[in-house]
C-alpha cells in the first residue's frame, strides 16, 4: 500500500492506490511479452527471412525459367508459415513455464492480476510479436516482387496480402494451441502436442472424407468428433492459389477470421480453466 | 586466456579441415550417386499433396526445378556425347530423357499446384517427343483443373497437330474456341481440318505459341521455329530466282551482286554487298558445286537446322 497526499499536503496511509482496469492489466502484460521476445532475439529469424529472399531473388531468374515470381511468393510466404509457427509453438510452451521457473509468476500474482488476465496479456503480447514479424515479412516479399517482376506485380500483392492475413489467423491459433498446452504440461509435451497439432490440422480434411468409407457408426463418428474436435488448418493455406495471383474471396477471408476467432476463444477459454485448478505451491 | 582461444581455433579449423579431408577420401572409394533429380519421384503424387502440410506450392516449384535440372543434365550429355544439340529449338526433339521419370516429374508438379500452367505448356513441347499419349493425359488434366484458361487448348491441339491427327487438333481449338471471343481459334480449327499440312498452317501455329506462351523457354523456341520456317520459304525463294538466272545465262552466278536486283524484286531483305539476309540477319551463303548451286545457312547463322 502506498501514501499518497491530498491538495493540503496531508499525508493519508488509508487510501489506497487506484487498481488499474482489467483491459490495462491485460496491455501491461501483453507489452511486457512482446518486450521480452525482442529481448530474446525471437524477431533475429527476419534477418535469415531477408537473406533467403535475397538469395533466391537473385539466383531463381535463370535457374527457374522464368517462373522466380510465383517461386518467390511460394517461398516467402512458406517460410512465413514456417518460421511463424516455430515461433508460435516454441515461444508459446514457454510463456507459462518460464515465469513459473524464474519464480516471477509469483510476484505477479501478489499484485491484483488474475489468471485469466495473464493468460490473455501472455497470449496478445505473442499474437503482437508476430504480427510485426508477419507484417515485417510480408513487406520484404512485396519488395523482392517489385525488383523481379517491377511491371505486373499489383496482381500479385493483391493476392499476397490477404493470403499473409490468413497465415496469421493461423499462427494466432497455433499460439492458442500452445499456450493450452502450457497451461497444464511440461514444455517438451506443450510443443510436441502443439507441433501434433499442426500436422494433424493439415488433416483434417481428410479425416471427413475418410469418414465417408466407413459403414460402421463408431468409426464413422469418431472420425467426425476428431474432424471437428481439431482445427481445420488447410481453411488458411492459401499459399499455393497466391503464387498465381488467385487472392482469397473476401467471404472466405471472413469465414476463416470468424472460425480462428472460434478456436482462439474455446482454446483460450480451456487454457484458463486448466490454469485456474493449476497448484503453483 | 588468448593462448587458450588460439589453441581453440587451431583445434576447430584442424577438425574442420580433416572432416573435409575425410569426406573427399571416403567419396573417392564409392560410386558416384546418380543425382537426385535423375530419379523418379519415389511419393504417389497425392500422397505428396497431402504430407504438404500446406507448402504444396514450395513442393511443386522444388519438383519444377529438379525438372529443369534434370533436362539440362540430358541436353548436356548428348552435346557431349557429340550431337549437335540446341537446346532452344529442339526443345522438341529431345529424345535422351527418360520418359518415366518425366512423366512422373510432370505428374507430381501439376498434382501438387494444378494452376501451373507454365508447366503444362512446358509439357506440350517436350513431353510428345518421348510419349505423345501422356502429354495428351496431362494436358487434359490441366483443361479440367484449369477451365477458364482457355489456351491450354491451343497447347492440346499443337499435340495432335504435330504426330498428324488434325481432326482431333481441330476438335480442341473449337473447344477452346467455345470459351473465348476470339474468332482465330476457330479459323485455326478450320485451316487445320482443311491444309493441316500447310506451311501456313505451321507458321499461325508458332506464332499462336509464341504469342501465348507464358514460359520464356517455350516463347524462345516457339520464335526460332517461326525463324526456320521463315527461312525454309526464303531458300525456296531464292532457288526460284537461281533457276531463272541459270535459265537465261545457262550458268550459275558468280557471287550474289549477279541477282541481288532479282533477290530485292521477290521481296527478299537483300545485304548492300550483295548476299540476301537470313531471319536471324546472318547472310545466306551461295554453294557453287560442278553439279549447279544452292543456297544454305552461313556457319555463324542462328537459324535452327532442322
Amino acid at each position: 500500500m502506498l501514501a499518497t497526499t491530498d491538495a493540503a499536503g496531508t499525508l493519508d496511509l488509508t487510501q489506497a492506490p487506484p487498481v488499474p482496469s482489467s483491459r490495462r492489466r491485460v496491455a501491461a502484460i501483453a507489452r511486457n511479452t512482446f518486450r521480452e521476445a525482442v529481448r530474446d532475439r525471437v524477431l533475429y529469424n527476419l534477418v535469415l527471412f531477408v537473406l533467403l529472399l535475397s538469395v533466391s531473388a537473385i539466383f531463381l531468374g535463370a535457374a527457374s525459367a522464368s517462373q522466380d515470381a510465383k517461386i518467390i511468393v511460394d517461398l516467402g510466404l512458406s517460410a512465413m508459415l514456417l518460421f511463424g509457427a516455430f515461433i508460435a509453438i516454441f515461444v508459446g510452451v514457454g510463456l507459462v513455464w518460464k515465469e513459473i521457473e524464474r519464480r516471477t509468476l509469483y510476484a505477479i500474482f501478489a499484485k491484483p492480476v488474475g489468471r485469466g488476465e495473464f493468460l490473455l496479456g501472455k497470449y496478445l503480447g505473442l499474437c503482437l510479436t508476430l504480427a510485426v514479424n508477419v507484417v515485417v515479412m510480408g513487406a520484404g516479399v512485396s519488395l523482392v516482387l517489385f525488383y523481379v517482376v517491377s511491371r505486373g506485380a499489383a496482381p500479385l500483392l493483391a493476392a499476397l496480402w490477404p493470403t499473409i492475413a490468413l497465415i496469421y489467423l493461423e499462427l494466432s491459433l497455433l499460439t492458442a494451441v500452445a499456450l493450452l498446452f502450457s497451461s497444464f504440461s511440461s514444455p517438451v509435451f506443450s510443443a510436441f502436442g502443439s507441433v501434433a497439432v499442426f500436422v494433424i490440422g493439415h488433416f483434417t480434411a481428410d479425416l471427413k472424407g475418410f469418414a465417408t468409407l466407413f459403414d460402421a457408426t463408431a468409426a464413422k463418428g469418431l472420425l467426425l468428433a476428431l474432424y471437428y474436435g481439431l482445427p481445420n488448418l488447410s481453411t488458411f493455406s492459401r499459399i499455393t492459389p497466391a503464387a498465381h495471383a488467385i487472392a482469397p474471396p473476401a467471404a472466405h477471408v471472413l469465414g476463416a477470421l470468424a472460425y480462428a476467432v472460434a478456436w482462439d476463444v474455446a482454446l483460450l477459454a480451456a487454457a484458463v480453466l486448466l490454469f485456474a485448478r493449476r497448484d503453483f505451491k | 586466456m588468448r593462448a587458450r582461444e588460439g589453441a581453440l581455433v587451431l583445434v576447430l579449423v584442424l577438425g574442420f579441415a580433416g572432416a573435409v579431408g575425410m569426406a573427399r577420401a571416403l567419396d573417392a572409394g564409392r560410386p558416384t550417386l546418380r543425382a537426385v533429380a535423375d530419379e523418379a519421384p519415389y511419393l504417389a503424387p497425392e500422397t505428396a499433396r497431402r504430407l504438404a502440410l500446406g507448402f504444396e506450392g514450395l513442393a511443386a516449384d522444388w519438383y519444377w526445378l529438379s525438372m529443369l535440372q534434370y533436362i539440362g543434365r540430358r541436353i548436356e550429355e548428348s552435346r557431349a556425347a557429340g550431337a549437335a544439340v540446341d537446346q532452344a529449338v529442339q526443345l522438341d526433339r529431345i529424345k535422351s530423357v527418360d520418359p518415366r521419370v518425366l512423366r512422373r516429374l510432370l505428374d507430381m508438379i501439376t498434382t501438387l499446384d494444378p494452376r501451373f500452367t507454365a508447366v503444362y505448356e512446358f509439357a506440350a513441347v517436350v513431353l510428345p517427343a518421348v510419349d505423345a499419349e501422356a502429354a495428351i493425359t496431362l494436358l487434359e488434366k490441366g483443361i479440367r483443373e484449369n477451365p477458364d484458361q482457355w489456351y491450354l487448348h491451343q497447347q492440346l491441339a499443337y499435340i495432335f497437330w504435330q504426330r498428324g491427327d488434325n481432326l482431333a487438333a481441330a476438335d480442341a481449338f473449337r473447344r477452346g474456341a467455345n470459351m473465348t471471343t476470339a474468332r482465330w481459334m476457330e479459323h485455326m480449327a478450320d485451316n487445320i481440318e482443311a491444309k493441316g499440312d500447310d506451311p501456313q498452317v505451321a507458321r499461325a501455329m508458332y506464332a499462336r505459341m509464341y504469342e501465348q506462351a507464358q514460359d520464356e523457354q517455350v516463347k524462345e523456341w516457339a520464335r526460332r521455329r517461326l525463324m526456320e520456317l521463315q527461312s525454309l520459304e526464303e531458300r525456296r525463294a531464292i532457288r526460284g530466282v537461281l533457276s531463272a538466272f541459270i535459265s537465261a545465262q545457262q550458268r550459275c552466278p558468280r557471287d550474289w551482286t549477279e541477282v541481288a536486283p532479282a533477290l530485292a524484286r521477290a521481296g527478299l531483305p537483300v545485304s548492300p554487298l550483295g548476299p540476301p539476309l537470313d531471319p536471324s540477319g546472318a547472310p545466306y551463303m551461295l554453294v557453287l558445286s560442278p553439279l549447279g548451286c544452292d543456297v544454305t545457312l552461313h556457319p555463324v547463322s542462328t537459324v535452327p537446322r532442322g
